[in-house]
């Protein structure tokens, strides 16, 4: 077992999960004295029926005050100061968040302010600038991925200020997750497959990165089981709620590991096609996932190499001597980017140059990738990446993802 | 390998910060959650051990202001006469926050302090209705000196005869920094850790609970190690004093550590069978719950395996990934329980016969087992008596369900 020198651990949340789990949100609230929270999501989640499905599971034990659905998909901090007066004036007492990042991350925002009785949330920047614990926030994820409910960050966007700020505590981190795989059951499978590949890439990098540990390490491991086992099955059979059940727990074990242990160069690229091409995330991770790896093999060969077992299976990891096993854990990814590629009828892209609009354009034109090299730079995720970074590497590491070709090693300086 | 998560909650309110210099830490960590002025609780033996000098030391420069209340007498049970004690100096000086150095005694007291100061001391007689939209417990922090059962991270105290739990009363932090660890005897350390090992097998084993399971898997590997370490000593005896110098240090910390990871899992993980038999056996026959914990564990794994169950990870985790690769699947496990029984022996052996195989080596009465029997039953278990009984029975000379 690798001990770091240091290392914290900290997951504050109650996470609470079943195939009934929503219906246990009010007798959560009501032991925090709660009892009319505002429901906040988005108009997807809405359009999905998912809020009914929230509404019919907790009616009987609370007064809803108000459902709020105007989240942006990228959370903004006008918004924020909007919600957070209605959450005033119509006597709310918490918030049940349902829905994804944007979602998490403004309820987060209207929490600092409700609870500070603040009306700028500029004061509240930074980490650190919270010092007590805030009102009762429910998180009710909706994508089993981007891990949000369990973490201790929210970024919010100031768009007429252009600039994204970046709010961290513990007291952000909500009461309590719940997962219910209602709340997925509707997805479609490609969908499915970007956010669990999401949280694969939180497990993989949490586990190989500079900053893991043992209890990261462990939950990582969980969450890797539970979604090499389940994803491709519940791709095939959507109505699954076990296999949903298990992808949901392990998209938020991901958020409990990478939380604590922090993410690299895969997030860090990732980010930069994000917000340059506006691919999705969880498409990113999964087509970057195996490239981070290679990049950084000859600093973490044998964390990669420990990680075939969990991923590939005992017999594999056996058969597989020592020395090659960093590079078979990186072939059993590529091959389950692939199989699920298949299993999504082409709809999961192995490469960037295969993600395309509805006019079978590029989404990601080759001559955009120094951007994304030159955006990626400033990405804190990279400092705790295990190998050093600069312009030429981000942007040798991005041509090959766009092109779906394996990195040349021998061009990669080692640090 | 993984058994399928149905239905779980888990909640850990606590902090674990390990390693290094960790102390160095504890300023940041409680002027983060608001706090200024932390009032620090001891025990003589962590006073005894100088553990108070890295702490003031580790404040030093914080611009915080410790007051350290004198050491607790570690043999004797904490009274209400010190409790008013604190209480007075904490409401009368404008104390924030509470450090407690040691371990369960201390930690008790600062749980149940922490009520008192927060909700007022009537919150003594009526715990059970403060924890409905009570107000925030004051930050409270907990640094281990040596390994405990576990009790000091959960969520319950007991103060003068009586159990509190309340999710709240688990501390903020658990921060275990190696240049804390006093001197102990082996044997409360040993204890210690067999109650961690027992507490996180048959969690890894039987629970379908994924958070309590990776705690669990960091539990077992924090312990192996360093059990074996330390109790390859030809010095062993119930009065053997421990640690004597670095890398004793280091195993002790990772003990204490899996000590906290145990509190965790005894908060979250309701239906662990050991810790309640464990806990129910009788003292004049076991030094600690945890030695029985140990005991009586094959034979619970051997009655509760089945197909629902998680052998494999349990093997997984013992062994490490590259043994267990040897072992053909169909003997995982087998294999899980023998690894255990090999344990214990080796712990037998190790420990010259002070730490028992089996219910008879540590005097139990194969005539009274109706006795112990009725005495276990009064736990709340969710299993059929029937099988508590075979548990003890099988336990009592180690054989094997399948040997009859």
């Amino acid at each position: 077992m690798y001990i770091p020198d240091y290392y914290e651990f900290c997951c504050r949340v109650n996470i609470v999960a079943g195939h009934d789990a929503l219906e246990k949100i009010p007798g959560l609230l009501s032991a925090m004295g709660a009892n009319n929270p505002m429901i906040l999501t988005d108009k997807g989640v809405k359009a999905a029926g998912l809020v009914n499905i929230l509404v019919q599971a907790v009616e009987k034990g609370l007064t809803i005050k108000c459902i709020e659905d105007d989240v942006p998909p990228d959370s903004d901090v006008n918004v924020v100061h909007r919600l957070a007066r209605i959450y005033n004036e119509t006597g709310c007492d918490s918030i049940i968040a349902l829905g994804g990042g944007s979602v998490m991350d403004t309820a987060k925002g209207i929490n600092i302010l409700v609870s500070e009785k603040s009306d700028d949330l500029m004061q509240f920047t930074g980490a650190g600038a919270l010092k007590r614990k805030l009102k009762p926030l429910i998180a009710v994820p909706t994508t089993a991925g981007t891990g949000s409910e369990v973490t201790i960050i929210a970024v919010i966007a100031d768009h007429e200020k252009n600039r994204k700020m970046a709010f961290a505590s513990y007291f952000l981190l909500p009461d309590a997750a719940i997962v219910d795989p209602r709340m997925t059951l509707t997805l479609p499978p490609h969908i499915t497959a970007a956010t669990a590949m999401d949280a694969l890439a939180h497990s993989v990098e949490a586990c190989t990165m500079l900053s893991k540990n043992p209890l990261s390490d462990a939950h990582a491991k969980e969450a890797i089981c539970l979604i090499k086992t389940h994803l491709l099955d519940v791709i095939a059979n959507p109505s699954n709620k076990e296999g949903r059940l298990a992808l949901a727990t392990a998209a938020t074990l991901a958020g409990v590991a990478f939380s604590n242990s922090m993410v690299g160069m895969v997030h860090a690229l990732g980010h930069s096609f994000g917000s340059v091409c506006h691919i999705p995330h969880g498409s990113c991770m999964a087509i970057l996932l195996p490239y981070g790896l290679e990049y950084n093999l000859h600093k973490i060969e044998d964390r990669m190499g420990e990680l075939l077992f969990v991923l590939a299976g005992p017999e594999t990891y056996t058969k597989t001597p020592k020395e090659q096993r960093a590079l078979k854990t990186i072939a059993w990814i590529r091959q389950f980017n692939q199989d699920i590629c298949t299993a999504t009828n082409g709809m999961h892209a192995t490469c960037f140059k295969d993600i395309k609009d509805q006019d079978q354009n590029r989404r990601v034109p080759e001559e955009m990738l120094p951007d994304i090299a030159l955006t990626a730079l400033g990405d804190g995720a990279a400092f705790y990446n295990p190998e050093d970074t600069d312009y030429d590497d981000w942007l040798m590491v991005a041509k090959a993802a766009w092109e779906g070709v394996s990195l040349d090693r021998t061009k990669i300086k080692i640090g | 390998m993984g058994m399928e998560p149905t239905e779980f909650t888990f909640l850990c309110r606590t902090k674990t910060s390990f390693g290094k210099s960790a102390l160095d830490h504890l300023p940041f960590d409680l002027s983060s959650m608001g706090a200024h002025k932390p009032f620090v609780l001891q025990d003589n033996q962590t006073s005894e051990s100088h553990c108070t000098k890295p702490l003031i030391q580790a404040f030093k420069e914080s611009e915080m202001t410790l007051g350290i209340y004198p050491a607790l007498d570690r043999e004797c049970p904490v009274d209400m006469e010190t409790l008013k004690n604190c209480y007075q100096l904490f409401t009368d000086k404008g104390f924030d926050s509470i450090i407690a150095l040691g371990g369960k005694q201390v930690v008790d007291l600062a749980k149940v302090l922490n009520m008192a100061v927060s909700w007022g001391p009537e919150a003594l007689e009526t715990s059970h209705e403060h924890s409905v939209g009570a107000p925030p417990l004051v930050p409270l922090a907990y640094v281990p000196t040596t390994a405990g059962d576990g009790r000091e991270t959960d969520c319950s105290a007991i103060f003068n005869g009586k159990r509190f739990d309340l999710p709240g009363l688990a501390p903020d932090i658990a921060l275990i920094d190696q240049s804390m660890m006093a001197r102990d005897t082996l044997n409360n350390i040993v204890n210690a850790a067999l109650t961690c090992l027992a507490v996180s097998c048959e969690t890894l084993a039987l629970s379908k609970n994924p958070p309590a399971r990776a705690y669990a898997a960091t539990a077992v590997g924090l312990v192996m190690t360093p059990l074996f370490a330390l109790l390859n000593k030809d010095t062993y005896s119930d009065t053997t004093i421990f640690p004597n110098n670095k890398k004793d240090q280091y195993h002790l910390s990772c003990l204490v550590h899996a000590s906290a990871i145990t509190g965790y899992l005894i908060t979250n993980v309701r239906s662990l069978i050991g810790f309640k038999m464990g806990n129910a056996m009788p003292k004049s026959c076991f030094a600690s719950p945890g030695r029985a914990m140990l005991v009586v564990l094959p034979a619970i794994l051997e009655i509760f395996s089945n197909t629902d169950s998680d052998m494999d990870l349990l093997l997984l985790n013992l062994l490490g990934q590259d043994a267990f690769c040897t072992i053909p699947s169909s003997q995982h496990g087998v294999t899980a329980i023998q690894t255990l029984r090999n344990i214990l022996n080796n712990l037998y052996g190790l420990s010259k016969g002070a730490i028992p195989r089996t219910l008879a080596d540590a005097g139990m009465n194969s005539g009274k087992m109706d006795i112990y029997f009725k005495a276990i039953c009064q736990q709340e278990f969710d299993v059929d008596p029937d099988k508590i009984k075979a548990i003890l029975i099988h336990s009592f000379d180690g054989q094997p369900m399948a040997q009859g």
